[in-house]
Order: structure tokens, then C-alpha cells, then sequence
């Protein structure tokens, strides 16, 4: 679905279509100001722009849960839910965001539930809820069955039934549309945002859009690592658009791995194999984790699971993956054998299928190859509580007047060093829905309907549009050193291949970065991407000239914008002297509060400074699990 | 040992280039502008058989892959090793964002969920198919499949042992775009015309002082387990590629979009049941199935579309 013609001006363009975008999308439309302008008359526009077809959004793939403290199973109060989110955190969240998310969760829940979302239900008709890890009550007690779900399959019954309101809203869509740029005017002082410029990959054409208002949702970044749970098309492009903008991302060092991917694919076995009785072993058999976790073992938190994965991988204790039997010994197994196969069919029908399918192994009998996979990007372009974007001059903030942000490519720091289970969904519905009503009282105090054409960044995103136009045509006349041959059908010569080239950024960001680092691997990979992945990606051209549908096109910009986030990352990872949450230096083993009780703030020179964080009502303590 | 040789599949891809037509793209002649119909969705008209002009060829790859890969797996390699200007969607990588229905040996399925050793086939035991893209209508199912990982062929000169050849087309009954890619806006359409969201009272909670004031509809597991499989459908098409009266050309609005009206006639919360069954109470909505129930085959969430079609026109008919 493309529109037919562009607008001249728009009231918002919102980038991405998963939860936090259509969230945002709805949250616009459904408000008070937006129906008052409905009412005299003036229909807002406002266009969704997106990589892929909304339906096909990663958003989808969730499967666990999105928390409330609903006490739909047994009492709850939202402060619990509070307390668990800062704590989850490592105390690096900003406690009045924390705070909200666990104050709004109910009526996010209960508003997805009645836009449609086939809960899966008590006996008596209510919302189900499960336990999840990290979810407690009275403040670190007992665990609480807080996580409203919908049999495995939470993400795509939201997804879906967030598409349908959209549909019955009548909002415009502009699908498989890449954006190339985000562009604003204005200093350092007095920043606004004047459009975006996209590619619309069907026709290959390079459109200026002029927006009043722009939200970027884009998703995360998983695709920094070689091994993730993240679609293909999870390649931080919200967050690359935004450094390239000249503004900053917030706790880019922190990535969550979650410790049981299966094996090289990295796709995603629900920690639920482990709830079941599912054990860690190493190369020699051993059960690992009540070594490093006495009491908790193979249900401890996440990123100490992880950690205890990777400690012994590098005592040399790992197994190979059977697809690549001469490969590293990176991996360790997961044994299922204990699990009764009639119970294990029954309540993990997905984690079954899944080894089935794509590892070819049977669980009941066979041990299970898994690794840590890049999960979920904590960090991401700054924003307030109402969704917009501001940068960091080392004392204030400032708002880029117009621009939002929300979901995974955003940092609201709702989930600080380290996300809760539940938590993600929760904040793309949330803070996506608070970022639209934003942007609509934006919107209803002055609508680009009433507007005369005054708007002086016009010349910009034209300017923008043409620059980028030019570079497209240039990426299409392919290398220019070799003669041009329209009917070639071998490409195996000549320039780089961008789909190869990402795959090596995701190999030397996996060595540097995977669960744990330190100064010489951090230096090691920003040498790598300086020497070798930057001017290989700089000298990318596309292999076949004809812009529609032209993938090649579209991945080079990718690797591109994913060479600009990897070395923001390295540089905040590098300059966090401590460890906490999902970040482990390994030369910086303890969490240090006097001086890193702080958000870095990074920029595409690599310059860092650190933000304060906000603390209400939990001072720091340790974090015991 | 067996373990230790390496294995390889022909991948025989169906290419199409689009011509660049600049100057047309705007006029009705365009071979992308959709066409009205009687019926709404292009899907439904002569146009989705009609061919946008362009380049057709058919290119062989062959590759490394081991018999448990997957054929999106071999398509990537293709990408990154060999060709990276084959164009074709794909996104999750494991049958949930339902991007990449193609037709798979003449079925269509996801390519993510396509094993080789279930599709390849050893050169002569592959269904002609002519210079138009038709196939003869024996069977095409997995099962037909002659190639196994034990009884792969031997390539001489280089000791690799070939699992066969898997042939890949775009997915049938919607208008090629690129290689790969096909045009599947008709099936969105039709499942959008159809009202695809939840009415009900429309109220929305607000939280005031720490508590909603208005909690969810209530729903017991009996009355969600009448709707739930039909929810897990994924809109990726396999189903709409599948049915010889969609794909065929005829006036159909295709078993996706019914599903997707079933799903909201079966949920109790949903007050517009009889207007949703008159709207699919139509020459070119239930009155068209013919109940050949090949919808069924290849849903990779599971549904048994063809008999959710058939309990749908008996309801229709019933009320």
C-alpha cells in the first residue's frame, strides 16, 4: 500500500508500524484534540511510513507476556510492579518513566484487550496472567503472575489487533518504504524537525516528505550481532538516523542477551524449557549453574545465565553446534531430557517445534545446542515521558521541537541496564500511545491544514532528497571500474556485497561485545570498523541498475546506518568503567554508583557524556536475586 | 563417512525484472496501477493474470546446503555469496511474520519453513513446466519428492553430493513484481473491505488516581476457544495461492478474508455478526468457494482453512 500522491505538508509522519508506531498512531487519532479538529472539519494528516508491510513487523514474534498489575490471579499492586522494573534495572531507570509504566500498565492492557487482543482468559472471563522472571510482590518477594498473555503468541495478537484499529481509523500507510534520512534545522539551541526522506522500494523513487511532527519507531538493533533472536530487518535504523541527524543515543552499551538461542540461528527458546525442568551442561556434562547461581541455577536472571554461558565457553568448556561440527565451541547444551515428552509436547509446543524444525533434533532424546542471542537494545534515541526527542549538553535538556521517538529504538529508561520479561511490549503500547497524544496536542494548537506554506526547512528536505537521489543513482551505476553489462547474471565479482559485509560487522561486534567485553576488545573492533568495515561500506555499489525492488539498495543503506550505530555503541561501552546489568567489562567487574549512576549520551564523533539518573523513591541497593 | 561430504541443491529460481516506465508510472496504462473491478479486489479481476512487461528468465543456483537447511537458508547464501541482486521477502526467518510465501515446486509455502529435504528432487522426477510458467497438474506435494539426503546423486568432479533441485516461483494468483516478490495489496484489500477489527462499545479505560475505571470484556475459555486458532492466521497467502478459484482468476474474495470474517463472527465480544454475514453473503464471497479445500494443506499456522470455510457458509446459510 503506497499513497497516491504526497501531501504537501503532513501533521505527523510516524516511522515503523509495530506496537509503539501504531500505538502512537492510535493514540493521535483517539485523543481529545484530534477530535475537536475532526469536528470542525479538518482531517489531520498523518502518514505511517514503513520498512515493511505493518503485519510483517517483529513486533509479531513476541511470545511471553506483557505486564500489569491487574491482579486478575492474585492481588497485585502497580508500586510492586515499580519497585521490580527499577530493580530489573540495575537501578540505571529513570524512576519517573519506571514509575508511570507500572501506574499505566492496566489501562494499556485493558485498551489492547479492548481493541481486540484474544487474551487468553480465566474461568471466569478475565485476563490471564503468568509468572515471569524478576516479576515479584511487596517488593522483592515471592514471584507474581503479573504477565497478561495470549497463549505463546502475545506479539502477534497485539500487532494484529493494533493493524485492525488502524484499519478501522482509516490510517495511511506508505508500506515498504525506506527511510534515508531524518531532517531538521535549526542549532544546537533551537532545534526542529522538518521531514524525512524515504525510498519507496516499489517504484525506487526517492521522496521528500515535510512533516510538522515525526515519530521514528523503528525497532532495535539486533542485527549488530551475528547470533539474534531480531528479524533481518531489525538493523537500528531509527537509531543511525538519528546520530547522522547530529543527535545522541542513550545507553547504546547496553544490549540484552538472552542465554538460551539456539545455536547458531539464534532463534529464541522461551525460558520456559527451563521452568520445566530443562538443565545447562557443559562439553564434560556438567550441570553449570548452580555453580554460579547456588539456589537459583538454571532459573537465575537472564544476564546471569548468560554470563555463566560465556564463562564457559572461555574456560574452553563449550560444545560445537552439530549443524557445524568443525566450527567454534561456542555453544552449550540444553538438556530437556529429564522433561516427561507427553508434558514437554503439552506445555512447550512452540520450544519443540522449534528444535524440530531448525536444529533437526529431538529434546526428548537429543541434547540441545544454545547460545546467547542479542535480544533486545535497552539503550536508544533519548526522549521524555511524553515521547520526545531532546539532546544532552552535559546539563539541560533540549527538546527537538517536533521529533518523537518510541518503542525499542527509543530510551525513555524504563528498563535501565537490564529489561524485565513483559516489560518491552508494555512500553512500545505505552509510551507509543503517549508519544501520539503528544504529537496531537502539537497538531490541534496548530494544524498543517490551517497553515499557509511558510515552512523554511522545505529547502532542506528537498535538499535532502536530492543529495540522497544522487547517491541512488550512483549506487546504481554499480562499479563503474568494470564495464557495464546490463544482462550479467554472475555477481560473485567486482564491488562488495552488503549482505556479506553485514555479516562480518555482526561477527566482530559478536567477539567484542557478546554478554561481555573489555578495553582490548572494544578497541579491537573500532579498529576493525575503522580499517575494514567502514571503507568497505562506503565503496558499496549494486550489482543490477534497475531501482525497483532493488533489495541490494536498500541493504547497503543498512549496513551503513548499522557501521554508524555499531561504533556509537563501542564508544559508550568504552567509557562505562563498570559493570551493571547486561554490560560485564571484565576489566571493570563491580557496579560503581559514584560514578556511573548515570546515562551515557553518545554522538556520532564518539563523544560521550553522562546524564543524571532520575531517583524518586528507591535509592540503589544491591541486586540480589 | 556420510557426515563429512558436503551436500549441495540447484535452487531453478523463476526471475522477472520489471521495465522501467518512468513516464507511464502515473497513467491507468501502468502495468502496476490496479484495476477496478465489479468485485474490489484486483486479485478478482483479469489483471491479476495479466503480466507486467518486463525480463523473464529462469536462473539456476547451486549451493552448499546441508538437507535440514531450510530454503530461505540457501536463498541467503545465494544473496550472500553468489548473487545479491535476487530479490525476494523475508523477515522473521522462522513462520511468524508470514513475509515469504512463494510457490515451492508448484505448492505454495513459506520459504522459512521449507526444508530441503523435503522439496528436493533429483533431475528427472521435476513436473515439466512450459515456457508460460504452467505446470501439468500432478501432484506437488512434499511427499512426491524423490530425493532424499540418502539417495542424493553424486556430482563427479568435485565429490559434492547434489540433494536435488527445488523450483521457485512467485506466489501464484497475485501479479509478479521481482523475482520473488509478488503483489499481495489484492488480499490486503479484500481482507480490509470486510471490516477486520473488533466492534464492540468502543469505551476506553483511563487510570485516575492509580485505578481504571473501566476493566476488560469478559471472555470465558470456551467462548475464545471458537475463535482463537482463526486469530493466529498470519495473512501470508499460502492459502489464497493454494485455491484454484482465487488463483485462477475467478470473482473471489479469497479464503483469507473470510477467515479473517469468521474470526470476528465467532468472538463474543464482537456485536456485528449478522451485518459481518451479510457482507460476505455474496456471489464472489462464500457462494465461490468450491469447497477443493487445497487451502487447507499448507497453512503454516495450522489452520484447516477449508473446513473453517465450510463452517462459515453453513452458518452464513443458517441465519
Amino acid at each position: 500500500m503506497s499513497p497516491k500522491r504526497l501531501e504537501d505538508m503532513y501533521d505527523a509522519v510516524i516511522v515503523g508500524a509495530g506496537a509503539a508506531g501504531l500505538s502512537a498512531a492510535l493514540g493521535l487519532l483517539r485523543s481529545p484534540d484530534i477530535g475537536q479538529l475532526k469536528a470542525q472539519g479538518d482531517e489531520p494528516r498523518i502518514l505511517v511510513v514503513s520498512k515493511l508491510q505493518p503485519l510483517r513487523s517483529h513486533t509479531g514474534s513476541a511470545e511471553g507476556g506483557i505486564a500489569a498489575s491487574l491482579g486478575n490471579m492474585e492481588p497485585d499492586d502497580w508500586h510492586w510492579h515499580y519497585y521490580d522494573t527499577v530493580k530489573g534495572g540495575d537501578w540505571l531507570s529513570d524512576q519517573d518513566a519506571a514509575k508511570l509504566l507500572a501506574e499505566y500498565a492496566p489501562e494499556t492492557v485493558v485498551n489492547l484487550e479492548r481493541s481486540g487482543v484474544a487474551f487468553s482468559r480465566t474461568e471466569d472471563g478475565h485476563v490471564a496472567q503468568r509468572r515471569f522472571g524478576g516479576h515479584t510482590r511487596e517488593f522483592g518477594g515471592e514471584p507474581v503472575k503479573r504477565a497478561a498473555y495470549a497463549a505463546d503468541r502475545v506479539g502477534h495478537q497485539i500487532l494484529h489487533a493494533l493493524w485492525q484499529q488502524c484499519v478501522a481509523e482509516g490510517v495511511q500507510f506508505a508500506e515498504e518504504w525506506y527511510v534515508t534520512d531524518l531532517v531538521l534545522d535549526g542549532d544546537d539551541t533551537n532545534r526542529r524537525v522538518c521531514g524525512i526522506v524515504a525510498l519507496d522500494t516499489h517504484s525506487g523513487e526517492v521522496k521528500a516528505i515535510h512533516a510538522r511532527n515525526v515519530l521514528l519507531a523503528t525497532g532495535g538493533a539486533g542485527r549488530l550481532f551475528h547470533t539474534t533472536s531480531n528479524s533481518w530487518d531489525l538493523t537500528g535504523d531509527g537509531m543511525a538516523l538519528t546520530l547522522a541527524a547530529g543527535l545522541q543515543l542513550e545507553d547504546g552499551e547496553f544490549v540484552q542477551f538472552h542465554p538460551t538461542g539456539l545455536a547458531h540461528t539464534g532463534i529464541l527458546l522461551s525460558e520456559a524449557a527451563r521452568a520445566e525442568g530443562g538443565v545447562l551442561r557443559n562439553a564434560n556434562g556438567e550441570a553449570f549453574m548452580e555453580r554460579y547461581a547456588p539456589g537459583h541455577a538454571d532459573l537465575a536472571a537472564r544476564d546471569v545465565v548468560s554470563r555463566s554461558i560465556m564463562a564457559e565457553v572461555d574456560a574452553g568448556r563449550g560444545v560445537a553446534d552439530p549443524k557445524d561440527p568443525q566450527g567454534p565451541k561456542d555453544c552449550v547444551w540444553l538438556d530437556m531430557r529429564g522433561i516427561d515428552p507427553q508434558r514437554m509436547e503439552q506445555v512447550l509446543p512452540q520450544v519443540v517445534e522449534t528444535i524440530r524444525m531448525y536444529a533437526n533434533l529431538d529434546p526428548t532424546v537429543d541434547l540441545v545446542p544454545i547460545k546467547p542471542t542479542a535480544h533486545y537494545t535497552m539503550g536508544g534515541i533519548p526522549v521524555t515521558t511524553d515521547g520526545e526527542v531532546y539532546r544532552w549538553d552535559g546539563k539541560t535538556r533540549t527538546v527537538v521541537e517536533g521529533l518523537f521517538a518510541a518503542g525499542e529504538c527509543s530510551c525513555v529508561s524504563v528498563h535501565g541496564a537490564n529489561r524485565l520479561g513483559g516489560n518491552s511490549l508494555l512500553d512500545a503500547c505505552l509510551f507509543g500511545t503517549r508519544a501520539g497524544r503528544a504529537m496531537a496536542l502539537r497538531i490541534g494548537q496548530n494544524p498543517a491544514a490551517a497553515l499557509e506554506d511558510d515552512h523554511e526547512g522545505d529547502t532542506a528536505v528537498d535538499q535532502a532528497a536530492a543529495d540522497r537521489k544522487a547517491e541512488m543513482a550512483e549506487l546504481l551505476a554499480g562499479d563503474t571500474a568494470q564495464p557495464e553489462d546490463a544482462d550479467a547474471t554472475e555477481h560473485s565479482g567486482g564491488t562488495g556485497n552488503p549482505y556479506q559485509l553485514m555479516a562480518r560487522l555482526g561477527e566482530v561486534m559478536e567477539r567484542a561485545l557478546a554478554v561481555r567485553c573489555d578495553a582490548e576488545s572494544i578497541g579491537t573492533a573500532l579498529a576493525a570498523l575503522r580499517d575494514e568495515i567502514r571503507p568497505a561500506a562506503e565503496a558499496l555499489r549494486a550489482h543490477d541498475s534497475n531501482a525497483a525492488f532493488n533489495q541490494e539498495v536498500t541493504a547497503i543503506w543498512e549496513v551503513q546506518h548499522l557501521t554508524e550505530l555499531a561504533e556509537a555503541v563501542l564508544h559508550a561501552s568504552d567509557d562505562r568503567h563498570e559493570s551493571r546489568g547486561s554490560l560485564r567489562r571484565l576489566d571493570f567487574p563491580e557496579r560503581d554508583d559514584e560514578h556511573f549512576l548515570a546515562h551515557s549520551m553518545v554522538d556520532a564523533q564518539g563523544t560521550v557524556s553522562f546524564q543524571p539518573v532520575v531517583i524518586i523513591d528507591y535509592p540503589p541497593m544491591k541486586r540480589e536475586y | 563417512m556420510a557426515e563429512a561430504s558436503k551436500t549441495t541443491v540447484t535452487l531453478k529460481v523463476h526471475r522477472f525484472t520489471p521495465r522501467a516506465e518512468k513516464t507511464e508510472r502515473a497513467r491507468a496504462g501502468s502495468p502496476f496501477a490496479r484495476k477496478s473491478s465489479p468485485f474490489g479486489g484486483a486479485g478478482s479481476s483479469a489483471s491479476a493474470r495479466r503480466r507486467p512487461r518486463g525480463k523473464q528468465w529462469v536462473q539456476e543456483y547451486t549451493v552448499s546446503a546441508r538437507p535440514e537447511d531450510s530454503v530461505l537458508d540457501c536463498l541467503l547464501a545465494i544473496k550472500r555469496t553468489i548473487d545479491p541482486t535476487l530479490a525476494f521477502r523475508y523477515s522473521c526467518g522462522h513462520g511468524m511474520c508470514g513475509s515469504d510465501a512463494v510457490s515451492v515446486n508448484g505448492t505454495p509455502t513459506l520459504l522459512c519453513t521449507a526444508r530441503v529435504s523435503d522439496w528436493a528432487k533429483l533431475p528427472g522426477s521435476m513436473p515439466h513446466i512450459d515456457d508460460d510458467g504452467f505446470r501439468s497438474t500432478e501432484s506437488g506435494e512434499p511427499e512426491a519428492a524423490a530425493a532424499s539426503a540418502n539417495d542424493a546423486a553424486d556430482t563427479s568432479d568435485t565429490g559434492e553430493r547434489s540433494l536435488g533441485v527445488i523450483e521457485l516461483a512467485p506466489l501464484p494468483g497475485f501479479p509478479a513484481q521481482r523475482d520473488l516478490i509478488a503483489d499481495i495489496d489484492p488480499m490486503l484489500d479484500q481482507i480490509k473491505k470486510l471490516k477486520p477489527y473488533l466492534q464492540a462499545d468502543g469505551v476506553l479505560a483511563t487510570t485516575k488516581e492509580g485505578n481504571i475505571d473501566v476493566f476488560e470484556y469478559l471472555q470465558r475459555p470456551e467462548q475464545l476457544a471458537k475463535y482463537e486458532m482463526l486469530s493466529n492466521c498470519i495473512a501470508c497467502g499460502v492459502c489464497e495461492g493454494s485455491c484454484p478459484v482465487f488463483a485462477g482468476g475467478d470473482a473471489f474474495i479469497g479464503p483469507a478474508a473470510l477467515i479473517w470474517a469468521s474470526r470476528f463472527i465467532n468472538d463474543s465480544r464482537d456485536g456485528k455478526a449478522m451485518e459481518r454475514m451479510d457482507a460476505i453473503d455474496t456471489a464472489d464471497g462464500v457462494a465461490a468457494c468450491q469447497s477443493v479445500r487445497a487451502c487447507s494443506r499448507q497453512c503454516p499456522r495450522g489452520i484447516d482453512v477449508g473446513e473453517e470455510m465450510w463452517q462459515i457458509v453453513a452458518k452464513v446459510r443458517e441465519r
